[in-house]
């Protein structure tokens, strides 16, 4: 069975959801339930999977969904911090312009020069 | 062993054990059991009842009144007490006993008096109980039981009055159940637990068996919306490798009248029968638009306005498209969120990079003119089309799964520019087995299904 946790922040007027483990087709479901449910919550939401150890298609189906749900509705939704498997996932597909603020992908990029160091 | 009650429990025990361990029918083998024990421990009546999500409800029943499918809420009456502390309970006189709910009395004009229920119990999970009801005085010879057909009934059921003779009213000398008896329900209700369980395994199982063969029929129909093998040598080929009975890749290679070829590479996003789905509507809409000639910018942005407009829970399909004149060499195509493709020249590789998202994310993306296509000249070279899979494999050998689910390196895009050397001169087909060899562990790629595809002559 896939792990995944997951804890919420407010920042200011920004909900922050962090996920930690693997979001894939094992955790589809529980991750859209608590995305959706953290976006009718809120007027903007930012996602923090820098902890995240694996994202599948599935997994960026979950993202996608909140994107289009977001933009349906005027409100403000992207991927803040990105660990390194989520920014090749988001890469290798080019959601990665949709989805993640720019921040994100310095961090992760820094994140990622700090573990070949 | 004959405990003085005038019945031998071993021999009780172990016929009804041997019933149940041998029944083809459970519902015919629960009333003769419950029959059996009634009759040898001189109850008047007996009752059978299994939880249903929030009701109990009585499969099997013996005596005057017929309660066969009363549903009654869980935790209701001495039944639910017993099924909720999993333990039996015996009841001399049930008018002094506060859990006595006395409904099926109401209803059907029976009088118990005393009761004895026992849980049916397997690890961890009651799935109802027995119950027997009114023990007879030694001596006091059995009523036939004349049931009252009574089908469908519930809490909110109208009450009737048993038309049972011996039921209301009829003098009946009662005696408390013993531990002889208590020993005999819970030796049945222990039966008729695994019963009942293996009776829900082998419905479970008949019902996997059956999504089983759906599913293996769904792969034939997959399987045939790919394109067949050719014979001989053809400029276009593609390989799709599922990593699960079904598949959320495909590959299409259409020949035109005019002598060009259309082709397609897609991954759809999730796995399984919604992936399938998906994967055989997109596949439905290429050959319908590609087949006509329109060129791929606008066969792909028609595919993405109708996929956006239907798509459920955030699904998309990553896609290439392309146009491919044998006779020229010239190529165009066009990349939404697929893996890039590299083309292959003597000496130099290429990487056609793209900045399209997946389709059935953004709507209206391509406009009327539809996406901005690549062109290229590919006399002399190949183009190389890898699913995500590829580029995600781990490089380690003996290893299965990609490489970011183990935490080991992947290959990436870099990793494969130095397999396509060395390629040319061979037939597509040849290519494309020759690169599935040199992939590290491809045959393994975890539950990603893995796609291959070349465009281009065999080099000089």
């Amino acid at each position: 069975m896939t792990k995944l946790s997951h804890g919420e922040t407010w920042q200011d007027d920004t909900l922050v959801v962090t996920l930690s483990g693997a979001v894939d087709i094992g955790t589809f479901r529980r991750v859209r339930s608590l995305l959706l449910d953290a976006l009718d919550r809120t007027g903007r939401l930012a996602l923090d999977l820098s902890a995240v150890s694996f994202l599948d298609s599935s997994g960026l189906a979950n993202l996608v969904e909140l994107f289009k749900r977001a933009a349906g509705t005027g409100k403000w939704f992207r991927v803040t911090a990105a660990s390194e498997p989520v920014c090749f996932a988001l890469t290798v597909t080019r959601l990665e312009g949709l989805l993640l603020a720019v921040p994100a992908v310095r961090s992760a990029t820094r994140d990622h020069a700090r573990d070949q160091a | 062993m004959d405990g003085g009650d005038g019945y031998d429990l071993l021999t009780l025990i172990s016929e009804m054990s041997q019933a149940f361990a041998e029944s083809l029918d459970i519902g015919a083998t629960l009333r003769h059991g419950l029959a059996r024990i009634a009759e040898s421990v001189g109850a008047e009546a007996a009752s059978l009842f299994v939880v249903e999500g929030n009701d109990i409800v009585c499969h099997a029943c013996f005596g005057p009144v017929e309660i066969t499918g009363l549903r009654l809420p869980l935790g209701y009456g001495i039944v639910g007490r017993s099924i909720a502390e999993a333990k039996t309970v015996a009841v001399d006189d049930v008018r002094a006993d506060q859990n006595f709910g006395g409904h099926v009395d109401s209803m059907t004009g029976f009088i118990t008096r005393s009761l004895l229920c026992a849980p049916m119990c397997t690890a961890g999970r009651t799935l109802g109980a027995i119950e027997l009801i009114n023990k007879r005085a030694p001596g006091t010879v059995a009523p036939a039981p004349a049931p009252t057909v009574m089908p469908g009934m519930t809490m909110t059921g109208v009450a009737r009055p048993s038309a049972a003779a011996g039921a209301a009213g009829a003098p009946v000398h009662s005696a408390a159940f013993t531990v002889q008896d208590q020993r005999a329900l819970r030796a049945l209700a222990a039966a008729a637990a695994l019963s009942l369980e293996n009776a829900r395994n082998a419905k479970a199982l008949i019902e996997h068996n059956r999504l089983e063969r759906e599913l293996e029929l769904a792969a034939d129909l997959q399987r045939s919306l790919l394109p067949g093998p050719r014979t001989g040598a053809f400029p276009v080929s593609g390989i799709t490798l599922p990593g699960r009975v079904i598949s959320g890749d495909f590959f299409d290679i259409l020949p035109l009248d005019d002598g060009r070829i259309a082709f397609a590479v897609a991954d759809v996003a999730g796995k399984g029968m919604n992936a399938a789905l998906l994967m055989a509507k997109t596949c439905g809409l290429f050959r319908l638009l590609a087949g006509h000639g329109l060129p791929p910018g606008r066969v792909l942005a028609k595919i993405n306005d109708d996929l956006c407009g239907s798509l459920v829970y955030g699904l998309f399909v990553a896609m290439i498209a392309g146009l491919y004149d044998p006779a020229t060499g010239r190529l165009r195509l066009v990349n939404a969120g697929y893996v890039p493709p590299v083309a292959v020249f003597p000496g130099v590789l290429r990487v056609l990079a793209t900045d399209l998202p997946p389709l059935g994310v953004l709507p209206g993306g391509g406009g009327v003119e539809g996406y901005p296509e690549t062109e290229l000249d590919l006399s002399g070279g190949s183009l190389y089309l890898v699913s995500d899979s590829v580029v995600r494999l781990a490089v380690d050998t003996g290893g299965v799964g990609s490489g970011d689910d183990r935490g080991c390196p992947r290959l990436g895009l870099e990793g494969l520019l130095p397999l396509l050397h060395g390629l040319d001169g061979l037939d597509t087909q040849e290519r494309l087995s020759l690169l599935l060899d040199r992939l590290p562990a491809a045959e393994q790629a975890g539950d990603d299904d893995l796609t291959l595809m070349v465009v281009g002559q065999s080099g000089p």
